[in-house]
């Protein structure tokens, strides 16, 4: 890097400009502020640390990781066609008049076979959520289990430290 | 005029001297603090300094930086506490205190496991850099990543250092020619932390290829065949091998009697005053896991926040400071990914029910966080 000295016109106009730059933040206020903004930052993290605002940015996180797994492609196709399938149905003038279903109607309806596609991707998602939470809750029970097994032992551990440091305070 | 003796320059030691520098300024109560290195080390980079990412110099800062904010530093060993007399002996010769904050964090002695002297580690500052040549002259076999005991400094450091291993070894073309093991007492990868931490850590592993042999409790090494052996009777050969080196607490002969049967000072778990003398306070890696918090450089950083509180409360007479904030968050690198886990330990503490973890994001971005936070954590306390 070549050297600067202050007699170099560049090195001169940079300094004038951060003297003035410094001079207007003085003037203003805004050197103080800066200065008392040093003093906080140390202090910063733990008041951030506050475990009720990492798991709201623990469970966004997570959110936004799904939100990761979906292939663009496939969401952008799907809800694109969605997005025009509902503008053709959901007219004004559908909105108007709304269509009424009673029993005889939607057996009726059962017959369409775009309904019965749909009937089919949600029983199919029904099928999913059952088996997605079942296995949840085996896993959590198990969990639950060993967390028990694992916090009596500590509990049983904890005690007997605190025996041990009432009998050396009381000798 | 009070003295506060601060035992140990580490994450702990270091953030009481400067909370309690800047809320005594102007004070003439005497602040101590005594290493016995003249330099604070970032731990979290070692395996930087192990992969040659980062030169120890990068990664330490003077003790001595300390004394521009009004604290005494004393370069010295801790030989004894005796805290019935308030007295320490350092290098030969007694120090009276009035109140003491001791973080002296976890000590590694590899003479705990025969045949240590086959492994390498970057838990200290010099084993990092002979684990850099050991990785220098490895021209392809089976790399061995070993944990002595469930006890050491930054639990999520081998899964780091397994990760950042495959990422060298792929970009010196070695990878194919190689093999990673990581074996671990966990039965899963941090499987401590909860599903949502180990699941996402099993995932990167697997991608990489690693290996991992959960339920290793490791007994000794065998030189002459080289391989890991196992309480279990299993046996894991290997080319290279890295291994945690078996910690103890650095209790420096501390209060005969008032010691865990694991060598923990028995603390107060809601203040960290010592059993022995509240006017003694204890935290970090050496008196942790005795309440069930994990040994990591961040709980040390709180708990000094909230000891060096309550300090300045008792010698000002008010003072609202930091409370406890039983978290933990660490910046897992793992060279082409990383991950931002975070744990909050209230339950635990309380013995009431398991950590709650989750992820706060999974970017190799991440990286740069770790290495801004250096940046920042010398800035603020040793610049």
């Amino acid at each position: 890097m070549e050297e600067i000295t202050l007699q170099d016109p560049k090195a001169q106009e940079a300094l004038e400009r951060a003297l003035r730059l410094l001079i207007r933040m003085n003037e203003t206020g805004t050197l103080t502020f800066l200065e008392d903004v040093t003093e906080l930052l140390p202090d910063s993290l733990s008041y951030l640390m506050d475990p009720r605002l990492l798991k709201i940015g623990a469970n966004l996180a997570y959110l936004l990781h799904v939100v990761e797994l979906l292939e663009p492609t496939l969401i952008t196709v799907m809800m694109s066609r969605l997005v025009e399938e509902l503008n053709q149905e959901l007219t004004p003038e559908r909105m108007k008049e709304l269509p009424r279903v009673g029993p005889v109607s939607l057996l009726k309806a059962m017959g369409d076979p775009d309904v019965q596609r749909g009937l089919g991707i949600l029983l199919l998602f029904l099928r999913v959520l059952g088996r997605a939470f079942d296995r949840s809750s085996q896993e959590l029970l198990g969990l639950m289990e060993q967390t028990e097994k694992t916090l009596a032992e500590l509990r049983r551990q904890r005690a007997e430290m605190e025996r041990q440091a009432l009998s050396v305070q009381a000798s | 005029m009070a003295r506060i003796l601060i035992l140990g320059g580490g994450s702990g030691g270091l953030v009481v001297a400067n909370k309690l520098a800047r809320g005594l300024r102007g004070t003439d109560h005497e602040i101590l603090l005594i290493d016995r290195s003249p330099y604070h080390y970032f731990m979290p980079s070692f395996p930087w300094v192990a992969l040659g990412f980062k030169e120890p110099e990068q990664v330490r800062r003077p003790l001595k930086n300390l004394e521009r904010k009004g604290v005494r530093v004393i370069q010295g060993e801790v030989q004894e506490i005796r805290i019935p007399e308030k007295r320490v002996r350092v290098n030969g010769e007694d120090l009276s205190y009035d109140l003491m904050v001791v973080s002296l964090g976890a000590e590694v002695k590899p003479d705990l496991m025969p045949g240590f002297e086959m492994a390498y580690h970057p838990w200290t500052i010099d084993g990092a850099l002979r684990m850099r040549e050991a990785i220098q002259r490895f021209q392809g076999g089976r790399i061995v990543i070993g944990v002595s005991g469930p006890y050491y400094r930054c639990p999520p450091a081998p899964y780091e250092i397994a990760g950042q291993l495959d990422f060298a070894l792929r970009a010196r073309r070695l990878r194919e020619k190689s093999e990673i093991v990581l074996a671990h007492p966990h039965p899963q990868p941090l499987s401590a932390m909860g599903p949502a931490i180990s699941g996402v850590i099993s995932e990167i592993l697997a991608n990489k290829g690693v290996r991992f042999e959960g339920n290793f409790n490791a007994k000794a090494i065998d030189p002459q065949r080289r391989v890991l052996m196992g309480t279990d009777g299993r046996e894991i050969p290997f080319d290279l091998l890295i291994m945690v080196p078996p910690h103890r607490p650095s209790s420096a002969g501390m209060c005969p009697g008032l010691l865990t049967p694991a060598g923990f000072p028995l603390v107060d778990p809601k203040t960290f005053r010592c059993m022995a003398d509240p006017e003694v306070f204890a935290i970090g890696d050496m008196v942790n896991p005795a309440i069930n918090l994990p040994a990591a450089g961040v709980v040390a950083h709180f708990q000094a926040e909230f000891v060096a509180n309550q300090i300045l409360a008792e010698l000002k007479g008010a003072y609202i400071g930091e409370s406890f904030t039983p978290v933990a968050m660490c910046i897992m690198d793992f060279g082409d990914d990383a991950v931002l886990p975070m744990c909050d330990f209230t339950r635990i503490l309380d013995l009431a029910g398991p950590p709650s973890c989750g992820v706060l994001g999974r970017s190799k971005a991440i990286r740069l966080v770790k290495m801004m936070f250096e940046s920042m954590w010398f800035a603020t306390y040793l610049s």
